[in-house]
C-alpha cells in the first residue's frame, strides 16, 4: 500500500500537521497532491493559524487560500513622517500631514513599489506608473528601508540587453 | 493563537491546535469564524483549573515516547494501522499515525518525498516549473 492509496480524508488529516514549506513541497510531488493541497491544505493552515485583520477582511473574501497565506503577513514601519507597509511583494508608503486646527492628521498615499519575477515598478499617488518608472527588468534587486527617514532605496543589477 | 477567558476573567493565549483538543472550544471557534480575535468565554472553568487542563492538552500535543516506539513500523503497516484506526474510529491512534506521516514529509524536497513514498511525478516539465514558481513564496519562509 502506498501513501497515494490512502483515502483523501486521511491525507487531509496529515495536511493539518504540515507547515507551509512542507505543504508546498508535497504539492509539487504529483497532480493529486497538488490538488489536495490547493483544495484543503492552504485553507487548513489559515484556519489553524488565524491572523485577524480588519483591513484585509474584504480582500480575503476574494483571495484564494494560497493567495491569502502569501499576503497575510504585512510588515509595518512607522515614524513621525510616514508609514511604510510591506504586503506580499508590494511596499506602500503613506505620509502624515499636519492637521488643520484640532482635526485629525491627514494621511496621504505617496506611492507603491512592487517586485515580481525579476521585474519591479513604482506607482505614484494617482495609481499611475510614472514614465521614468516603467516596469524594469532586473536580475537582482535589493530594497533598503532607512528606518530613520523611512525612505526606500533600491539597488538593482539589470541584465545587459543588446 | 486564540484567547480563552475564564470565569474569573483571566485570559490565556493558547495555540489553536492545543485548544482544539476541546470539542467545545473547537465548535465555538468554528462558529465565530477564522478572522475573529474575540476571546472565547469559558464561564464554567476558573483560571487555576484551566491552567492544569491546558498543561494536559499541551503535553498530549506531541506524540509520546511510547506512541513513537509503537508506530515505528514499515510504511505498509503504518498505512494499514491508519486505515484500521479510521475504520474503528480510534481518534488518538489515527492522530498518531497521521502525525507520523507528516513528520516523515517534514523538511524534505519534493523529490525526496516522491522517493520515500513511491509517488509518480505526473507533471510535465513545464507544469513542474510553473508550480515551483507559484510556490516560491512558500519555500522562502
Amino acid at each position: 500500500m502506498l501513501l497515494s492509496d490512502l483515502p483523501n480524508d486521511i491525507i487531509i488529516i496529515v495536511l493539518h500537521s504540515l507547515p507551509v514549506p512542507d505543504l508546498s513541497a508535497l504539492s509539487r510531488t504529483s497532480k493529486s497532491f497538488y490538488q489536495l493541497v490547493n483544495a484543503f491544505g492552504w485553507q487548513i493552515h489559515i484556519r489553524c493559524n488565524p491572523r485577524p485583520s480588519f483591513s484585509l477582511a474584504q480582500a480575503r473574501e476574494i483571495w484564494k487560500p494560497r493567495r491569502r497565506l502569501q499576503k497575510q503577513q504585512p510588515m509595518l514601519a512607522i515614524n513621525n513622517i510616514r508609514l511604510v507597509v510591506a504586503a506580499g511583494n508590494t511596499i506602500y508608503a503613506y505620509a502624515f500631514g499636519t492637521p488643520k486646527a484640532s482635526g485629525s492628521p491627514p494621511l496621504r498615499f505617496e506611492g507603491s513599489l512592487w517586485f515580481r519575477s525579476g521585474i519591479y515598478a513604482t506607482q505614484n499617488q494617482d495609481g499611475r506608473v510614472p514614465e521614468c518608472s516603467e516596469p524594469r527588468i532586473v536580475v537582482h534587486l535589493c530594497m533598503i528601508l532607512d528606518l530613520t527617514s523611512l525612505k526606500i532605496h533600491t539597488l538593482s543589477y539589470r541584465p545587459h540587453l543588446d | 493563537m486564540i484567547v480563552l477567558k475564564t470565569s474569573d476573567n483571566e485570559t490565556f493565549n493558547v495555540d489553536r491546535e492545543v485548544a482544539e483538543r476541546s470539542v467545545l472550544i473547537k465548535n465555538m471557534l468554528d462558529d465565530i469564524g477564522e478572522d475573529s480575535d474575540q476571546a472565547i468565554p469559558l464561564p464554567n472553568v476558573n483560571s487555576s483549573v484551566l491552567k492544569k487542563v491546558l498543561e494536559y492538552c499541551e503535553h498530549h500535543r506531541d506524540i509520546s515516547e511510547w506512541d513513537q516506539k509503537f508506530i515505528t513500523v514499515d510504511q505498509e503497516m503504518l498505512f494499514e494501522i491508519i486505515l484500521a484506526a479510521n475504520y474503528l474510529d480510534i481518534k488518538s491512534l489515527l492522530d498518531v499515525g497521521c502525525k507520523t506521516v507528516a513528520n516523515m514529509i517534514k523538511g524534505k524536497t519534493p523529490e525526496e518525498i516522491r522517493k520515500l513514498f513511491n509517488i509518480v511525478n505526473d507533471f510535465t516539465p513545464e507544469e513542474e516549473a510553473q508550480i515551483k514558481k507559484e510556490n516560491e513564496w512558500a519555500e522562502d519562509r
